[in-house]
């Protein structure tokens, strides 16, 4: 009985060791140098943010990961940028192309700054752009429709970083570049862009699950 | 707040307190071994031991780093971003730098900026205007035109052509310039920011020191450009961002608007130096270390 009393207090006391550790070890994570971390982290609730004046509206979750959250809120005068992710972002310190490339979901929604007639109008824009750009737009743009919404979407691909001397290339770094998927809501006048270091087929069923 | 001096003095705290939290658990699991059960202490040292080392590697990831920009959000229509750089003579043994003013145009993942770009060129330093860009769905260009010798100051800026295009215009040095049509529905920008950065982290000496005036963002009225100083109380808001702050020689920038004659310790910034030696301090007014604004692309 005394014995089976010590053995539980000591498993006990070994759980609220690993505890203090753990919470010690996940405080000094959420603090780069200073001690009030919380304005290093943006908002990750959307009742925290002010109203945009259109609808903000979020993709399933379980589509992205089985642990994943809204972890980050960034906006901008007209445009709002949600990330998801099965990890932290607080400190929001990590640059984005590190963050997707780990797995972070970012969803930009935002109102076009010219007026649109449909997601067709939007789609037909979109590939137009990709076909007059052939020396800027390199990823394989191809049309979807999400919902019966149309837009574009591409397949993660290999970027590069270049530098050229009076048009001459001299040195070029290869660099990974996400898939995205863009689409137009004909209902609320809005564009979703979902980038994501995924296959298309996957960004798409994220987007699908946009309600 | 981010004096580097005081990001040494965190670094140590932190250390200290680990050793402290060491001692304290030591203590209990001293205790605990006695009291209870000795077979436990192997365990409980391994833990701690795992933990310890997990801790210190957080603190290690979190202070490594290459970049120094400042961002800004705007009440307006963002249309325009300049500033007038001073280039200043660096050691470079390898690789490049970059300095220059930014616009983000979060709607399409893209950023254009303009300023001025240092390699090598026969073993010596070499100053070159730039002009950025990093255009969503393609790749990252450093377009790099007219050379120029240290000391030069000269205005960079990336202004959209006309009210309501998706055209945007970057003259750096020389007058050298870009214009860059974006998607039709990109027709202002969301963020105007300046950048310091490196592509590796240099820690002996100032491989980046630089300097730049009078940042500035614009928009139009009606057919003409309106021009704010980013001290202007119509940018609600201001981020900077230092990859490594915590160690005496980190790539850093400094708010220097409040250092001039009448200036107040409460302005924002219009006025930035970049790296250590010269500038050992980023008095950021508003300490948000953010990623969110920084240019799109890499080095």
């Amino acid at each position: 009985m005394i014995k089976s009393t010590k053995t539980t207090l000591g498993i006990i006391g070994t759980v609220s060791l690993v505890a203090v550790i753990f919470i010690t070890a996940m405080t000094q994570v959420n603090q780069v140098g200073d001690a009030a971390p919380d304005i290093r982290c943006l908002p990750s609730k959307l009742s925290d943010i002010p109203s945009m004046g259109f609808p903000i509206r979020q993709p399933d979750l379980a589509t992205i990961s089985p642990n994943a959250q809204l972890r980050a809120i960034d906006q901008n005068r007209d445009l709002v940028k949600l990330y998801y992710a099965d990890f932290s972002m607080c400190p929001f310190d990590e640059s984005r192309e590190s963050m997707i490339q780990k797995g972070a979901i970012d969803i930009t929604i935002y109102k076009p700054g010219i007026t649109l007639r449909n997601s067709t109008e939007f789609q037909q824009q979109e590939l137009e752009y990709a076909k007059s750009n052939p020396d800027i737009i390199i990823a394989d743009v191809q049309p979807i429709k999400v919902n019966g919404y149309n837009g574009v979407g591409w397949e993660p691909y290999e970027s590069k970083s270049v530098v050229r001397i009076n048009g001459q290339e001299v040195e070029s770094t290869p660099i990974p570049a996400p898939g995205v998927v863009r689409f137009y809501n004909d209902n609320d006048g809005t564009i979703y862009s979902i980038t994501a270091n995924r296959p298309l087929a996957d960004i798409l069923k994220i987007a699908e699950s946009i309600q | 707040m981010c004096n580097t001096i005081f990001g040494e003095i965190h670094i140590r705290y932190r250390i200290t307190e680990s050793l402290l939290e060491t001692f304290f658990l030591l203590l209990i699991m001293e205790f605990l071994s006695k009291r209870w059960q000795p077979t436990l202490t192997l365990p409980l040292m391994g833990i701690l031991v795992v933990s310890m080392i997990a801790s210190l590697f957080t603190m290690a990831y979190a202070n490594t780093g290459y970049e120094a920009s400042r961002g800004v959000k705007i009440s307006n229509v963002l249309d325009g971003v300049r500033g007038q750089f001073t280039v200043k003579s660096i050691s470079l043994t390898n690789d490049h730098r970059d300095y220059f003013v930014y616009l983000n145009f979060d709607q399409e993942s893209s950023s254009i900026g303009s300023g001025y770009f240092v390699n090598l060129q026969n073993g010596q330093p070499t100053y070159w205007g730039l002009i950025y860009s990093s255009i969503q769905g393609g790749f990252v260009t450093h377009d790099v035109y007219t050379t120029m010798p240290t000391g030069t100051s000269f205005l960079a800026d990336v202004v959209e052509t006309s009210s309501g295009s998706n055209s945007f215009k970057a003259t750096t040095y020389n007058g050298d310039t870009r214009t860059f049509t974006l998607k039709t529905t990109t027709t202002s920008a969301t963020v105007a920011g300046v950048v310091a950065r490196a592509t590796k982290d240099y820690s002996s000496t100032n491989t980046m020191s630089g300097f730049v005036d009078a940042l500035g963002d614009m928009y139009w009225s009606g057919t003409s450009q309106v021009w704010k100083y980013f001290t202007d109380p119509n940018t609600n808001e201001s981020k900077c961002y230092s990859t490594d702050k915590s160690t005496t020689n980190s790539y850093i920038e400094q708010e220097l608007a409040h250092l001039a004659p009448g200036g107040q310790a409460s302005d924002k910034f219009d006025r930035l130096g970049f790296g250590p030696t010269l500038y050992t301090t980023d008095s950021c007014t508003d300490d948000r270390d953010s990623p969110v604004w920084l240019p799109y692309g890499s080095s």
